[in-house]
């Protein structure tokens, strides 16, 4: 489904990732970690089209996100770091927008599912970042895409709103393929089935979740340490 | 592109200062036009035609300025291009809204003409042309702000760019040039400038040659908008 080889991305004289390659299969779940300035933003950019890359080839689902960028985009969903929304609309009108681009219909279903029918007709400006953020990912969700990519989806969040989007995610991402970022381990340890560990732009671990309580968080230490003292 | 249109045009209607500049608009340039009437005592739409492009100088780029620069700077355009919907589909979108949101600017000054029929014979069809030529020069100014506001996120550098370029180019027709610029420099300018292209759509005339500038003027500055938008890394 994702097959990413020597990929590099480099912003003027900074290399921001270097020679990384990794693959993805239908079901996955991958938790994207690395420190700050890693490169996980970089590659998520780079796996939806929205950057170049500079070196190496990405296939998302047999097509080249770079040149591909319309196939690409009709089978993920995609919420950013940040979760950019239009504050002046409201959940109703964001959600038929992304809809109306998608070529289908905002779904009851799952916007009750996500806990959005009492706030569906108000301002998103108006909304808390717990519910700003589950409005992202009812926008990415929206069209049942079979790949999401998800930018730090519970960062900023308190957390019995971190509990609830991560319950979200484990809930709504059946039979999909899901690439996360986080900063929080533990959250990788709940959701992921695969980890990537990313430092100063390069690939230091792929490979499945260790099994046990707090092994995500020796792993990441134990690959960042390695990398910086090799 | 509907959903986008209808995004664009909620988010310029909905918006204060949107509404506010346009109906501003509509209040400057009805006044000048009855200045010109009851002040000077002319019972002609020339003088208010002759200074409606250096109002819609200064009233297209502020309106239109926010357009791309607005998504760039909110991160939003991130979002919209990891949907199903080209460059192409964006710019254009953002284009006839933009284009939609001038024709109603300029029909708020309709009142002055119309109520000028009351009073003397208007000539229909040079009054009907100036306002087509009057619309092509704001669509110009349209894909001109557009461009810059795909090129930047600053609104302020967008608006002050775009103004300054037809600021700039309107130059080119007027007569203070003639006297810095060698004649040969001055023949290649003039055909550039809007204002050479819209004394004949004043006169009642439709000429292809004017029309074929605006028209290519604004597909040319669109297609630079949609390279700026593709040359995002």
């Amino acid at each position: 489904m994702i097959e990413v080889s020597g990929l590099s991305k480099s912003f003027g004289t900074k290399a921001a990732l270097s020679g990384v390659s990794f693959k993805a299969k239908k079901g996955d779940i991958v938790a994207f970690l690395g420190v700050n300035g890693a490169g996980k933003t970089t590659t998520m950019r780079l796996l939806v089209g929205y950057l170049s890359p500079t070196a190496g080839h990405i296939l998302v689902n047999g097509y080249n996100p770079a040149k591909d960028r319309l196939p690409v985009a009709r089978s993920l969903g995609y919420m950013p770091e940040n979760n950019p929304l239009y504050p002046d609309m409201t959940v109703a009108e964001y959600l038929g927008f992304i809809a109306g681009i998608k070529k289908t219909t905002p779904d009851s279903t799952l916007i009750g599912e996500i806990g959005l029918d009492s706030y569906y007709h108000s301002p998103i400006s108006f909304l808390s970042r717990g519910y700003r953020q589950r409005v992202g990912l009812a926008a990415a969700l929206t069209g049942n895409p079979s790949l999401l990519i998800l930018d730090e989806p519970t960062t900023g969040l308190d957390p019995v709103e971190q509990d609830v989007i991560r319950s979200l995610i484990k809930r709504l991402a059946k039979n999909k393929t899901v690439f996360f970022s986080t900063h929080i381990l533990s959250e990788a340890e709940e959701l992921a089935t695969r980890i990537i560990i990313l430092s100063q732009g390069k690939l230091v671990y792929d490979g499945p979740k260790p099994k046990g309580r707090g092994s995500v968080s020796a792993l990441f230490k134990k690959s960042i340490k390695q990398h910086l003292n090799p | 592109m509907k959903p986008l249109i209808k995004k664009e045009l909620g988010a310029i209607f909905n918006s204060p200062a949107g509404v506010g500049v346009i109906v501003l608009f509509g209040v400057v340039a009805s006044f000048l036009a009855v200045k010109d009437i009851f002040v000077v005592g002319s019972g002609s739409l020339r003088p208010f035609f002759a200074l409606l492009p250096w109002v819609l100088m200064v009233v297209v780029p502020a309106l239109s300025m926010r357009a791309l620069s607005e998504e760039r700077q909110s991160h939003t355009l991130e979002v919209l291009l990891s949907l199903p919907v080209s460059e192409e589909a964006i710019v254009i979108a953002k284009f006839l809204s933009l284009a939609a949101t001038s024709a109603i600017a300029l029909v708020l000054t309709s009142a002055v003409p119309v109520g000028l029929a009351f009073l003397i014979k208007l000539p229909l069809a040079e009054t009907l042309l100036s306002y087509a030529g009057m619309y092509l020069f704001s669509l110009t100014a349209v894909s001109v702000t557009l461009f810059f506001s795909a090129c930047f996120a600053n609104q302020i550098l967008v608006f002050l760019s775009a103004a300054f370029l037809l600021f700039f180019t309107m130059g080119f027709s007027l007569d203070l040039l003639s006297s810095f610029l060698p004649r040969s420099v001055q023949d290649i300018l003039y055909p550039l400038s809007p204002l050479a292209h819209l004394p004949l759509f004043q006169k009642g005339v439709l000429d292809a040659g004017d029309c074929i500038y605006f028209a290519a003027t604004i597909v040319l500055f669109l297609w630079y908008a949609v390279l700026s938008l593709k040359r995002r890394t």
